[in-house]
């Protein structure tokens, strides 16, 4: 296949039986987002499966494609399976797609790594998406890397549009090249909105599996025979990308060009339309020798990445140096258009001033808080109150590490929690010292990655204290289903995941199911199975998720004539409870006040008040107490 | 500048998670698209919801190509809160304008006491030399039945200032993004901002 295009009967051993019902062969424009457009395509290229576990910045990708009927969709229980069962798809020859995250792929990068040896049967595209800024994320990881260490090409769209045709261009390569292909996004580019040209599914046959030891059972010596092979798979798409109209070249005016990918190119397009710029829609491999006569005509290109200077490096080992990238930019963070302009004006180039900013002393920040109601709350306090060293591990309860609470001495990576706790034990053991070590973990994240951790922790002898929030809904991406709930993405009800009868089974014999809104039961509970030494617990918290499952109680308030404006219930952070001047109270005195149109009335403000200065509302009727200074007076709450 | 820049109008949302900023993103961007503009968005997603600081950029005109703008480029700042309209001021151009929901949401340092907030939000967009409408959104909302609606009145005074955008469009825009039963509720929030 080296050096060659794609062989056209290729092409011709697909049947497209296109659905034309009556006006669908119609050309659409929709507006929608990166992720959308993606699962438009995926839907629109045939595809039968379709998997994902949830995370920012694709998480709204599987849920668009779950509104589109005739394929399986599913949140998978990790991006392992997610990436198993798509490959297991693609193995029976039909299309199939995985949807993740950046740091999932290190989940599934066990099977990624040995399926890219495979010969791909039915199209498989994996989709990826990287958050340089950490928007939404424990590290920012350049994905990139997964293409050379794995021996797949990666495609980068610049906004919607280009996502859908990307995508639709990702399954073609992949069967023609019979190899994954990577779909890179960015939080920017899974979040932009832009109109999309969309058209009905096309419906490829689907192929069948044929066992083949050599192309399919990847222990040696097959596996030696599938690696040499894969030499002539990335020989075909280097020449593919040199010819391929994934890139698009701009002509322009000066001796100094621009390189970018994605919506850097579009930045730079809008920021500098005169220069000459190499937009890259396939990033590996890289059309080296194109890109060698493209910079040839120009005293210096400005190369613009974000995170590693990938591409800046494969160019220069290619012996291509006119190209000043990283001098420029940082390896790390979100490049920003005011960042190309800085850049450009820095290699050289004439460019219009930007205006003057307006400049203010830096606003005060905001930090994401619990939601009103949030039921992770109760129990960040308890753990605060115990003084207990809990590892945190990847979901909502992570706000329990900012203030007030900062309670949690680590978090890592989904699940990690667990084996943290045991290592960091062992050794303050050892040293005589008993300080409890607590795994706080949720529901989701605890099927996830957790489950091996703990039946590791009982076969070599750990003391195992869990704490395990089960709200169930995997909350941060938007609150998907998950084991807990037994739901699919669809909404339909399959098994639900016993904890309890999953703990037991491990090996640890007390489990304990508690109510967090029952705040001082909970805390003695907790006290108690957590501070008792050489004892393994597992404790479940039972609440569910307050933005999923809406808490609709009567409001609270405080009365301030009772209120000794002590703070304890400031130090629960719930958004509705300030500290407040009252006119008929001390000028240098506050108290405390509960905005109505923010509590939804869990009560654990009212339960940790010492004077009981927090009551429940009656529904319908106007609170009679005074209010604080420059409060409206209570509008429409209850009503 | 080039021509196609001075054609496209860019619009800045800041606010809290939890507001409905990306619906009200949404809105606005539909509404162009039926009044025949090309638009771009571009929305924040993930844990900044949990009531962190969150912003959708929104673009239209002719034919729009990137998502976002560089700071000093903004028309109109849509500010469903005080302190995350100063956040992004520096977003908007000389003599630029802020549409200002009056109401703060404290961030939880504020809450804890250990910082402070802005004291006159509106005399320092004004100190800044850009025009303010300063509206109570929430108390519209409330009015036209519930509090969860405020991002839409905020479109409502955002309307105002885009005559080329009819208030039909608006209404469709409302009607094709908003459950079937808020929709009369989310229009009538729409229109008591509009009647300012």
């Amino acid at each position: 296949m080296v050096g060659k295009e794609p062989a056209l009967g290729k092409f011709k051993l697909w049947l497209y039986i296109v659905r034309t019902k009556e006006g669908e062969d119609m050309a659409k424009t929709e507006f929608l987002t990166g992720n959308e457009a993606i699962a438009q395509a995926v839907w629109e290229a045939g595809v039968r499966v379709a998997t994902s576990y949830p995370g920012s910045p694709t998480a709204q990708l599987l849920e668009a494609l779950a509104r589109q009927e005739g394929l399986h969709c599913e949140w998978s229980t990790s991006e392992k399976v997610a990436l198993e069962v798509a490959a297991g798809a693609s193995l029976a020859g039909a299309r199939s797609v995985v949807v993740m995250k950046h740091v999932g792929i290190n989940i599934c990068a066990d099977p990624l790594m040995t399926f890219a040896y495979t010969k791909i049967n039915g199209g498989f595209v994996l989709v990826v998406g990287d958050d340089p800024g950490m928007h939404s994320s424990q590290n920012e990881q350049d994905s990139r890397c997964w293409g050379p260490f794995g021996f797949m090409p990666i495609l980068e769209p610049s906004d919607a549009a280009t996502a859908h045709a990307m995508t639709k261009q990702a399954f073609e390569l992949s069967e023609w090249y019979q190899t994954p292909v990577m779909l890179r996004l960015f939080d920017k580019t899974a979040h932009m909105g832009g109109q999309v040209t969309v058209g009905p599914r096309q419906e490829p046959a689907v192929k069948g599996f044929t066992p083949d030891p050599n192309e399919y059972y990847m222990v040696p010596p097959f596996s030696i025979y599938r690696r040499q092979r894969l030499e002539e798979r990335m020989g075909g798409l280097a020449e593919y990308s040199e010819n391929s109209s994934l890139h698009e070249e701009f002509p322009g005016t000066g001796d100094i060009a621009v390189l970018a990918a994605g919506h850097l190119a579009l930045y730079t397009r809008e920021l500098a339309p005169e220069v000459p710029l190499f937009r890259i829609g396939m990033v590996y491999p890289l059309p080296v020798e194109r890109i060698r006569v493209f910079a040839s005509r120009f005293r210096k290109v400005v190369v613009i990445e974000e995170l590693l200077p990938f591409i800046e490096k494969d160019l220069r080992a290619a012996g291509i140096n006119n190209l000043e990238g990283k001098a420029h930019f940082k390896t790390y963070g979100e490049i920003t258009p005011e960042i190309i302009h800085q850049a450009l004006l820095a290699a050289g180039l004439d460019l219009d001033p930007l205006p003057v900013a307006a400049q203010l002393p830096a606003p005060v920040p905001r930090t994401p808080m619990m939601c009103a109601g949030c039921p992770h709350r109760p129990v960040i306090r308890i753990l605060k109150d115990l003084k207990i060293t809990a590892h945190g591990d990847i979901g909502c309860y992570l706000m329990g590490s900012y203030q007030p609470f900062e309670v949690f001495v680590s978090s890592i990576s989904m699940g990690a929690s667990l084996g943290l706790a045991m290592g960091m034990e062992k050794v303050q053991a050892a040293d005589g010292a008993h300080p409890p070590n607590v795994a706080v973990i949720g529901d989701s994240t605890f099927v996830h990655s957790a489950l091996p951790a703990l039946v590791n922790a009982s076969y070599n002898g750990h003391v195992a204290k869990v704490l395990i929030l089960d709200n169930r809904a995997t909350s941060m991406t938007g609150g998907q289903e998950n084991p807990s709930t037994g739901k699919d993405v669809r909404g339909g009800q399959h098994q639900s995941f016993d904890y309890p009868g999953f703990c037991r089974v491990a090996g640890v014999s007390d489990v304990v199911e508690i109510d967090q809104f029952d705040y001082d039961q909970a805390k003695k509970v907790l006290k108690e199975k957590l501070e008792q030494p050489d004892h393994s617990v597992v404790l479940i918290a039972t609440r569910p998720c307050a933005l999923k499952y809406k808490i609709k109680e009567p409001h609270f308030y405080v009365d301030p004539d009772i209120c000794i404006g002590c703070r304890t219930c400031i130090s629960v952070s719930c958004p509705p409870i300030s500290m407040q001047q009252y006119a008929h109270k001390p000028a240098d005195k506050l108290n405390s006040f509960i905005d109505e149109n923010g509590c939804v009335g869990c009560s654990v403000c009212a339960q940790v008040c010492p004077v009981h200065a927090i009551k429940r509302s009656e529904p319908g009727q106007q609170v009679d107490v005074p209010r604080p200074v420059g409060m409206p007076a209570e509008e429409g709450a209850g009503s | 500048m080039s021509k196609q820049k001075n054609a496209i109008v860019n619009l800045f949302f800041a606010g809290v998670g939890g507001q409905g900023l990306v619906l009200s993103n949404q809105i606005q961007a539909r509404a162009a698209l039926l009044a025949g503009f090309d638009v771009k968005t571009s929305d924040v997603y993930g844990l900044a919801m949990r009531g962190g600081s969150v912003y959708g950029f929104n673009r239209f005109g002719d034919q729009v190509l990137s998502s976002t703008f560089a700071a000093g480029l903004g028309d109109i700042l849509v500010a469903l809160e005080p302190l995350e309209g100063l956040r992004y001021l520096p977003l908007l151009r000389a003599g630029g304008r802020v549409v200002l929901n009056t109401r703060p949401v404290l961030p939880s340092t504020v809450l804890l006491e250990k910082q402070d907030y802005p004291a006159n939000p509106e005399q320092l967009f004004t100190q800044a030399g850009l025009v303010v409408d300063s509206l109570d959104a929430m108390s519209l909302s409330l009015q036209a039945g519930n509090a969860k609606m405020t991002n839409v009145a905020m479109l409502g005074a955002l309307s105002l200032h885009l005559p080329q955008i009819s208030v039909s469009a608006y209404t469709q825009a409302i009607e094709e993004l908003v459950p079937a039963k808020l929709v009369a509720a989310n229009c009538q929030a729409f229109e008591l901002a509009r009647r300012g």
